[in-house]
C-alpha cells in the first residue's frame, strides 16, 4: 500500500511538473485534439456518404472511435515516459531508480506525465458521449461495469506493448522509432471494425497484438454484435482478462530485462 | 534576376547540405514513410469495405480510388512544411543572427532549404512506390498529357506548401514557438486536401469550405490531373490557373510579412 501511495504521490509530481509550461500544455492539447479529430472527421464523412462499414453503422463506429480514444488515454496515464526509456539507458539516467527503494518500473512511469492524454480523454469522451445518441445503447449496471473493466483491460493491453518494447532499451539501446511505429499502428487500425481487414491482419491483430482486445471485442459485446466474431461469443465478455495477462508478461520481461543495463561509462 | 544567378552557388550549397541533414536522420524519414504506408493500408481497407460490392460510386471505381489516395498520401511526403521547424530552431538557438548575416536574402536561404529537404526526400518516396502499390494501388497516369500537367501541377504544389511552411515559419518570429501550429497544418493538409477522402464525397458545405482553402491545391488538384479525373484540357489550366493564384498571393503575403517580422528580430545568445 505505501508502494501504491508513493507512486501516486510522485506521479502527482510528474502531473505538476510538466503543467508549468503552460503554452506547451495548451498546445499539445490541442494537437492531440487535431490529431484524433481528423481520423474522426475522416469516418465521419465517409459514413454519412456510405451509410455503413462492414454492417456498422456511423454511430457504432463513433462508438468504437471514443471508447479505443478513452482507453489510449489512460494507456497513456503511465505509459507515457517509454517514449524516453531509451534516451535514459543510453545516458545512464536510468541509475537513479536503481538505488531507491521502489520497484524502477513504478519509479520510470510516474516521473513524467505526458500530457496529451488530456486532449485524448477529452475528444474521446466526447465522441463517446455523441454515440451514445446515436445507437442507444440500455447500461445496465452490468453493462457499466463491463464497459470500466473493458477500459481498465484495454489500457493494460495497450500499456503492455509499451513496456514490452520499452524494455528491449536496456539491450538494445533504442527503442523510440519502434514505440512511435507501434503507436501509430493502434491509432491507425484500433479504431474501425476487425472484419475490415484481410486475414493476416486480422491474425496478426488478434494474436500477435492485443489489436482487437483494446476496444473492438469490448464494442461488440456492448454493441450486440459479438455473432461477427470468429470466436465463441462467450470469449468476448473475457476480453478485459487478455490485458491483464499481457501486461503480467510483459512486466516481467522487463525485470529480466533491467539486469541487461550497463549504465553510461562516466 | 541576375542576384539570383551569382547566389546560385551558395543556393545550392544551402539545398546540398539540408539534402544530407535529410540523409543522415534517415531512420526518421524511413518511420514517417512506414506511418504513411500503414495508412494507406487502412484506407484501403476501409474503402474496399464501404464499397461493399458496389463496382463505382459517383462515378468513382474503386481501383481509381484507391490510385487517388495512394499518390495523395506519397506526395504529401515531399512537400512536409520543414521550414516551421527549421525557424523556430534557428531563432530558438539564435542562429538566426547568423542567417541575417549571410549575404544571400533570408528568404531565398529558406526556399533553398526546402528544396535540399524534398530532394533529400525523393529518393526514399521513390522507392517505397512499389510497396505503397502493394498496400494502396498505383494506376499509371491516365495519358501522357495528363503526366506531363501533374508534373506541373505537382511543382505548383510544392511552392505553395513552401510558401505556407515559410509562412507558419515567420510566425516563430513573434511566437517562438510554432511546432504546434505546423502539426496541425499537417492534419489540415491530409482531410482538406482530400489524401482521406476525395473532395468529390464531401458534404456539399463542406466541399464549399475546401475550394476556398489552399490545401485542395496539395493533393485534390494534382492527383485528379493524373488520374483523368480533370481531363478537359480548359479544366486543366483552370486548376493550374488556381495553383498559380495561390503561389502568387502567398509570395506577397510572405513578402509583406517578412518586411514586419525583419524588424521583430530579437537574437537570444547572439
Amino acid at each position: 500500500m505505501t508502494k501504491i501511495n508513493l507512486g501516486i504521490a510522485l506521479w502527482m509530481a510528474g502531473l505538476r511538473g510538466a503543467l508549468q509550461y503552460r503554452t506547451d500544455t495548451f498546445i499539445v492539447i490541442v494537437m492531440a485534439l487535431v490529431f484524433q479529430g481528423t481520423g474522426f472527421a475522416f469516418a465521419w464523412v465517409l459514413l454519412s456518404r456510405f451509410e455503413s462499414l462492414a454492417g456498422w453503422t456511423l454511430g457504432q463506429v463513433a462508438f468504437l472511435y471514443g471508447l479505443r480514444l478513452i482507453v489510449h488515454a489512460v494507456a497513456g496515464v503511465l505509459t507515457g515516459p517509454f517514449f524516453g526509456l531509451d534516451w535514459q539507458v543510453r545516458s545512464g539516467e536510468f541509475d537513479r531508480y536503481l538505488i531507491r527503494p521502489l520497484p524502477p518500473l513504478l519509479q520510470f512511469m510516474t516521473q513524467r506525465v505526458e500530457i496529451s492524454i488530456f486532449g485524448d480523454v477529452l475528444g474521446g469522451v466526447g465522441i463517446f458521449l455523441l454515440a451514445n445518441q446515436l445507437v442507444g445503447i440500455a447500461w445496465t449496471p452490468i453493462a457499466l461495469v463491463y464497459l470500466l473493466l473493458a477500459i481498465v483491460g484495454g489500457a493494460l493491453a495497450e500499456g503492455a506493448v509499451r513496456v514490452l518494447i520499452g524494455a528491449f532499451s536496456f539491450r538494445f539501446l533504442a527503442s523510440q522509432s519502434f514505440l512511435y511505429l507501434a503507436d501509430s499502428v493502434f491509432s491507425t487500425f484500433a479504431n474501425y471494425p476487425l472484419t475490415i481487414f484481410g486475414t493476416l491482419l486480422k491474425l496478426l491483430f488478434t494474436f500477435v497484438l492485443p489489436l482487437a482486445f483494446v476496444a473492438y471485442v469490448p464494442a461488440t459485446v456492448l454493441l450486440d454484435r459479438t455473432a461477427e466474431l470468429q470466436v465463441n461469443p462467450l470469449l468476448a465478455y473475457i476480453a478485459p482478462t487478455v490485458g491483464v495477462i499481457w501486461i503480467a508478461a510483459a512486466v516481467r520481461v522487463f525485470n529480466r530485462e533491467i539486469r541487461n543495463y550497463q549504465s553510461a561509462g562516466h | 534576376m541576375s542576384a539570383v544567378a551569382s547566389s546560385l552557388p551558395a543556393y545550392l550549397k544551402l539545398a546540398s547540405l539540408q539534402m544530407q541533414v535529410t540523409h543522415a536522420y534517415r531512420a526518421d524519414v524511413i518511420g514517417g514513410l512506414s506511418v504513411v504506408l500503414l495508412r494507406i493500408l487502412l484506407l484501403k481497407a476501409v474503402w474496399t469495405a464501404a464499397y461493399a460490392d458496389r463496382a463505382s460510386v459517383d462515378g468513382v471505381a474503386l481501383p481509381d480510388l484507391m490510385t487517388f489516395v495512394t499518390l495523395g498520401n506519397l506526395q504529401l511526403v515531399l512537400m512536409r512544411p520543414m521550414l516551421v521547424w527549421y525557424v523556430q530552431r534557428r531563432i530558438h538557438d539564435g542562429q538566426i543572427g547568423l542567417d541575417l548575416a549571410r549575404p544571400v536574402p533570408f528568404l531565398g536561404q529558406l526556399f533553398a532549404q526546402q528544396v535540399g529537404a524534398t530532394a533529400g526526400l525523393l529518393p526514399f518516396v521513390v522507392l517505397s512506390i512499389p510497396l505503397a502499390f502493394l498496400v494502396g494501388n498505383l494506376a499509371p497516369p491516365a495519358s501522357a498529357a495528363a503526366a506531363i500537367a501533374y508534373f506541373a501541377s505537382l511543382l505548383l504544389a510544392f511552392l505553395i506548401a513552401t510558401l505556407i511552411g515559410l509562412l507558419m515559419g515567420l510566425v516563430a518570429f513573434w511566437t517562438v514557438q510554432s511546432l504546434g501550429v505546423g502539426v496541425i497544418y499537417e492534419f489540415a493538409t491530409q482531410f482538406f486536401g482530400g489524401a482521406l477522402i476525395p473532395l468529390t464525397f464531401f458534404p456539399s458545405a463542406l466541399r464549399t469550405l475546401a475550394n476556398l482553402l489552399p490545401f485542395q491545391t496539395q493533393v485534390f488538384i494534382p492527383v485528379s490531373i493524373y488520374t483523368g479525373a480533370i481531363s478537359d484540357p480548359a479544366d486543366i489550366v483552370q486548376a493550374l490557373g488556381l495553383q498559380v493564384f495561390w503561389v502568387a498571393a502567398l509570395s506577397v503575403i510572405a513578402w509583406a510579412v517578412w518586411q514586419y517580422a525583419k524588424r521583430a528580430v530579437t537574437v537570444y545568445r547572439g
